[in-house]
């Protein structure tokens, strides 16, 4: 298996080099992180409900929609990408494509572990530690391979990743950036003075022991062309437009099984649910400032969702 | 449901339901094909395959779909995969009821969880479709690999 480790590269090339290997029907493992901030939205994700984009344009965001699941991240050189390229013919690629992520997320659980972050999978693609998200993670197929990528968060700005995803009210909003701090973990709250060229390396061993001897390869051309090929295509008004899954009410994935969730009570207002594993855990009433639900109208709306099996 | 469907009991092939009455492919599709009609759906071993289904989007009402080429998408947990076309022809219509609620697939594969309805190119589409005897040892093969 090759191994590229690019260091920091621009914005677009920390999404497109993993592109190009699986358009090319290559295979490898690519360590990067981007050098400017930007906004990724999932294959699936639909760009008018998810995105504040003026609050992007002012703020100078540029955006990507990736050909992988799951949702919009903002993500900047503070977090470390790993990125797995396997043909389709390559028998390590299983049928069910999830039972990858445990192989390709060990790597990054070993590096927590090596440090004292006692981090695990929480499947089917997050890592973990004392159920707070350290690492989100994605794959899909692209072209006539399978991309698995993720990435180990060193530091997260909260507020501008609040700010990006458009909601209905500064309420959500701050009950949003409230939530992610609560179930998120960086490694810089873990650690002290992080080298990212150590973790960088430690990443390559890790693995090195889940796929063997690994060579160290360099950009090339062909790579190099196709990557900029797929930046013109990947940030395309089209593409980045094109429709997506969208919800009734606006429903915000924070971790595995984790949701805020806008719901309704019959003729009320709206309500913020925070839902793990399907059951509420705590309500939010948009009102400045926010205020937390009463028991007897928590039973109401509890009776309600499970009338209409939220 | 069809009224062959009723006489027509599904075989247990693993896990899975296959049904006799049916053609497949390798990308696990079933095609039921009446003249020049063919429904669409995944097979109970296809679903099983793809896991939870969060999101479908499939080619319009109207589109030409290739067979071999992608026709749509599926997102299942944080995966993303192609549905590539089992057959040649024109899209008639997208089962409304999978696309709101992508599950119902799950729920029943061969009966209200069809994807979609295509008017074929040709009468001979069926000949490079696999009777249900050879997908079943298609699935064996594909559980013996795995193992």
């Amino acid at each position: 298996m090759d191994i590229y480790n690019l260091g920091m590269v621009s914005w677009w090339e920390s999404q497109c080099y993993y592109h190009a290997l699986a358009y090319l029907g290559r295979e490898g493992i690519i360590i990067c992180r981007p050098s400017e901030p930007y906004v990724c939205l999932g294959l699936h994700d639909d760009l008018d409900q998810e995105i504040d984009q003026e609050f992007c344009r002012d703020y100078g965001l540029p955006l990507l929609r990736r050909e992988t699941g799951g949702g919009v991240v903002y993500l900047d050189s503070r977090q470390i990408f790993y990125q797995v390229v396997l043909h389709r013919d390559n028998p390590r690629l299983p049928m069910k494509r999830d039972r990858l992520f445990n192989t390709v997320l060990q790597p990054a659980i070993d590096v927590c572990r090596s440090f004292g972050i006692e981090a695990e999978l929480a499947p089917p693609a997050d890592i973990q530690v004392d159920g707070r998200k350290c690492s989100g993670n994605a794959a899909g197929d692209i072209g006539s391979g399978t991309a698995y990528v993720g990435n180990l968060i060193m530091d997260f700005n909260f507020d501008v990743m609040s700010r990006i995803l458009k909601v209905a009210s500064s309420a959500y909003r701050k009950a949003l950036r409230q939530a992610m701090k609560d179930n998120m973990l960086t490694l810089a709250q873990s650690m002290d003075g992080i080298d990212m060229h150590v973790l960088e390396l430690d990443l390559i061993k890790g693995f090195e022991r889940q796929f063997g001897e690994l060579n160290e390869r360099y950009l090339d051309k062909e790579m190099s062309d196709k990557a900029v090929s797929l930046k013109d295509r990947l940030t395309s008004r089209d593409w980045l437009e094109m429709p997506g899954r969208r919800s009734r009410l606006r429903r915000i994935k924070i971790a595995e099984g984790l949701f805020l969730q806008e719901t309704r009570m019959e003729g009320a207002k709206t309500f913020l649910a925070l839902i793990r594993d399907g059951a509420i855990e705590k309500i939010t009433i948009p009102e400045d400032p926010p205020r937390t639900l009463r028991h007897s109208e928590w039973q109401r709306l509890h009776e309600h969702r499970q009338q209409d099996n939220l | 449901m069809h009224m062959k469907d009723l006489v027509n009991q599904p075989i247990q092939c693993e896990n899975w339901l296959i049904r006799e009455n049916l053609k497949y492919d390798q990308n696990n599709f079933w095609i039921r094909i009446e003249d020049r009609l063919a429904s669409i759906g995944l097979s109970d071993y296809g679903q099983w395959v793809i896991g939870d289904i969060l999101y479908l989007d499939l080619a319009p009402e109207g589109a030409t779909i290739v067979r071999g080429e992608k026709f749509g998408s599926v997102e299942s947990g944080k995966w993303v995969g192609n549905l590539i076309a089992p057959v040649n022809g024109r899209v008639l219509e997208c089962n409304p009821l999978v696309v709101s609620e992508p599950r119902q697939i799950q729920v029943d594969p061969y009966g209200t969880g069809w994807i979609m309805k295509v008017e074929l190119v040709s009468d001979d589409e069926i000949g490079s479709l696999l009777d249900h005897a050879t997908y079943v040892e298609f699935i064996k093969e594909q559980m013996n690999k795995a193992a």
